[in-house]
């Protein structure tokens, strides 16, 4: 005891435990700075390869959803061309079927108006100069003679009634004309009518066909990933994701509305009692009847290819189609039925609950009357629904598809952030190992500063940068780094 | 496909037909003490067969038993059911029930005697008979046992899962604060319940049942221990 307290000071002197730590610290340098240089730098290397690494899943990432945006986008293109065409094999298929009728009619009627024109062309014959003929008859002098007087006055007479006779046949011939030329024109408005269909069924063709330009355009744009069109389709499927999620909403509210209303009634059919896990059986088998109607709504509205979800049901052969259709939609029919049926049976036990409750409350009861309207409209509601539900399968492939895009995007929003901090914190990494040696230096300085005033040479600074040049180690070593730095460099006997 | 969906919804229907039950059904027996100066316990029994009618399910059971008389039988029982699982029906029984407890009153006469222990052996025998989830024995009671003189004997009770709610008294005129009174009685039965491995809680506000009952589908919370 005695020998260690003699051993050993009172109390320590911080000054010369400050010496020590120093002199320790200034022997330890060139190992510190190693080390935390070359962490910093192994740290640094390490993030930037998983930034690497990221940043090529983001691009694998951006290049797949790229590829799976074209891919729906060429889809929907060819789906609008395809129902051009459609239309247009539709318009040409009715102008044609009707063309044969109305190139006859128009024949016929040019046919008619040919042979009226021609029957109006007929000049009847000009009238004699009657007139002149009869004044030189009746101005021959016939002195007095009977039988001359006789003779012209005969000649007269006849010339007259002839005169008269053409004068009536002239008539009628115009007025046949007249009647002709009057016949022909409905016969023009009709031609001019036919016309005109054919003008106007050119016309809608005409749009079609600048409909289908405008969507080959598209799509041809599309095809050759334009980014102006690869962006577009990318907004386009984020609005489709926002709307189709609200409708999905709007579904699960309904669906929501439709468990309410047949899930206590179903308690009549499988009994109150029993469980399904933490749930009542009656719950899960409401539950699962919905599901079956929006599923049920799915096939239906992929048989009947306004969705295209399974494309083996609409690669079905149309009758087969067809049938599947029907069959599904009298499924969801017998569903909404028995929806219904359970909804009526809701009202009534909900009735004879709040009777009951009273009766057991002691309350008198007062005479009851069950509204018809509300037992109706709940039916209604619950018959309904499932028909409304059927419908959710178009928001809900649009969403699925809509969805997938955003997933990608996101996941690479993601990626590439994460990327970015990673190389954020290397290089903050890094340099906070530059800024660790720096501090470490300026603790040690005095020491430094005798080190540089105990090696000093009086050089000429010619010579300092010849020897500086000359002593200059490979790039990327310690002593690189420390000169960078503005730090003296090492040197190895510098203890 | 279409026998695809038939299936489902046929495998559906079924299932909810024959699902695994859990069983989580409730059983309570009351038990009835009608001492002829009770008269207000009769009318908060009727009222406690009120509550639990409204709150108990279908599958559930209720009885209402006497047990004012020396010995316990069958004859002891004034009404019992176990409700159907459908719950139309359910409550069709469950009015039935009210109605032949209505009538009650008229023909229950108090009896000099007051078999409690004989009363909890028997609702257990019925309790454990349902096969319910949850068991409870309601007694409407001063706890005060008025036996034969012959018929004295102490039976260790088998009470696991059942828990004994004794309905506090609301008139203690005849109670003897300096000999033995209501609570010291308390004390001896909730031992004898608990050496038994059953639950003891004593009710002093009617409410407190229709908490009870109405969390019955929740997990089971241990029971607050009486005072």
């Amino acid at each position: 005891m005695v020998i260690t307290e003699s051993l050993l000071p009172a109390a320590p002197n911080p000054v010369l435990i400050l010496a020590l730590l120093l002199a320790v610290m200034y022997l330890a340098r060139k190992s510190f700075h190693r080390t935390i240089l070359g962490s910093g730098r192994v740290a640094r290397n390490a993030l930037r390869l998983c930034a690497a690494f990221l940043g090529g899943a983001e691009e694998k990432i951006i290049e797949r959803n790229t590829e799976v945006l074209v891919a729906r986008g060429l889809e929907c293109s060819e789906g609008l061309v395809e129902r051009e065409f459609g239309r247009i094999e539709v318009a040409v298929t009715r102008e044609l079927k009707g063309y044969a009728v109305l190139q006859r009619r128009v024949a016929e009627v040019i046919t008619t108006l040919e042979e009226d024109h021609a029957r109006s062309v007929e000049v009847p014959p000009d009238l004699p100069n009657w007139t002149d003929i009869i004044a030189s008859v009746a101005d021959i002098k016939h002195g007095n003679n009977a039988v001359v007087a006789g003779v012209l006055e005969e000649i007269g007479r006849n010339l007259r009634a002839q005169n008269r006779s053409a004068i009536e046949a002239f008539r009628h011939s115009s007025a046949a004309r007249h009647a002709l030329l009057t016949r022909m024109m409905p016969l023009w408005r009709k031609v001019q009518k036919s016309l005109n269909n054919v003008a106007q069924s050119i016309e809608t063709l005409t749009d079609r066909a600048k409909v289908v330009e405008r969507n080959m355009k598209d799509y041809l744009e599309i095809r050759s990933g334009n980014h102006r069109a690869v962006r577009k389709l990318s907004s386009s499927a984020s609005t489709r994701f926002l709307v189709a999620g609200l409708f999905l909403l709007v579904a699960v509210g309904g669906s929501i509305v439709n468990f309410n209303l047949i899930a206590m009634p179903m308690s009549e059919i499988t009994g109150s009692g029993s469980f399904i896990g933490p749930y009542r059986t009656a719950e899960v088998v409401a539950l699962v009847m919905i599901l079956i109607e929006l599923s049920l709504g799915l096939y239906l509205m992929e048989t009947l290819r306004i969705t295209r979800l399974f494309p083996l049901i609409g690669a079905m052969d149309d009758r087969l189609r067809r049938r599947m259709a029907v069959t599904v939609l009298a499924l969801l029919a017998a569903l909404a039925g028995v929806a219904s049926a359970l909804a009526f049976l809701r009202d009534r036990i909900v009735a004879d609950m709040a009777a009951l409750h009273q009766t057991l409350a002691g309350v008198e009861q007062a005479v009851q009357t069950i509204s018809s309207v509300s037992t109706v409209a709940q039916m209604a509601m619950a018959f309904t629904l499932p028909f409304v539900l059927a419908l959710t399968a178009i928001p809900l492939e649009s969403f699925i598809h809509a969805t997938r895009i955003v997933m990608g995007n996101t996941v690479a929003s993601m990626l590439r952030l994460t990327a970015f901090v990673l190389r954020l914190a290397g290089n903050l990494i890094c340099q906070s190992g530059r800024l660790a040696t720096n501090i470490y230096d300026l603790i040690i300085f005095p020491l430094l500063w005798l080190e540089s005033v105990v090696s000093a040479e009086p050089l000429s600074i010619k010579k300092t940068l010849e020897k500086l040049s000359t002593t200059r180690p490979p790039k990327g070593t310690t002593d690189t780094v420390d000169k960078k730095d503005g730090h003296a460099p090492l040197h190895e006997g510098g203890k | 496909m279409m026998r695809l969906f038939i299936a489902a919804l046929l495998i559906g229907l079924a299932g909810g037909a024959c699902a695994d039950v859990q069983n989580r059904n409730t059983a309570a027996v009351v038990l009835l003490d009608i001492p002829e100066s009770h008269g207000p316990e009769l009318t908060n029994a009727q009222v406690v067969v009120s509550i639990l009618l409204r709150l108990l399910q279908p599958q559930d059971t209720l009885a209402v038993t006497r047990i004012d008389t020396s010995g316990f039988g069958e004859k002891n029982v004034v009404a019992k059911m176990t409700l159907d699982r459908r719950p139309s029906v359910a409550n069709i029984q469950k009015r039935a029930f009210q109605k032949s407890m209505r009538s009650f009153p008229n023909l229950a006469k108090g009896g000099a005697f007051s078999d409690i222990s004989g009363g909890i052996l028997g609702a257990v025998d019925q309790l454990k008979a349902t096969g319910a989830a949850r068991k409870y024995i309601l007694i409407f009671s001063d706890l005060k046992e008025r036996l034969r003189e012959d018929y004295h004997f102490e039976v260790p009770f088998q009470l696991s899962d059942v828990t004994v709610l004794a309905m506090t008294p609301t008139d203690r005129r005849d109670d003897d604060p300096e000999a033995d009174s209501y609570e010291n009685r308390a004390k001896r039965w909730r031992t004898r319940i608990e050496n038994g491995a059953g639950k003891w809680r004593t009710i002093d506000d009617l409410g407190q049942i229709e908490t009870i009952f109405a969390s019955r589908h929740l997990p089971a919370k241990p029971l607050k221990r009486a005072n």
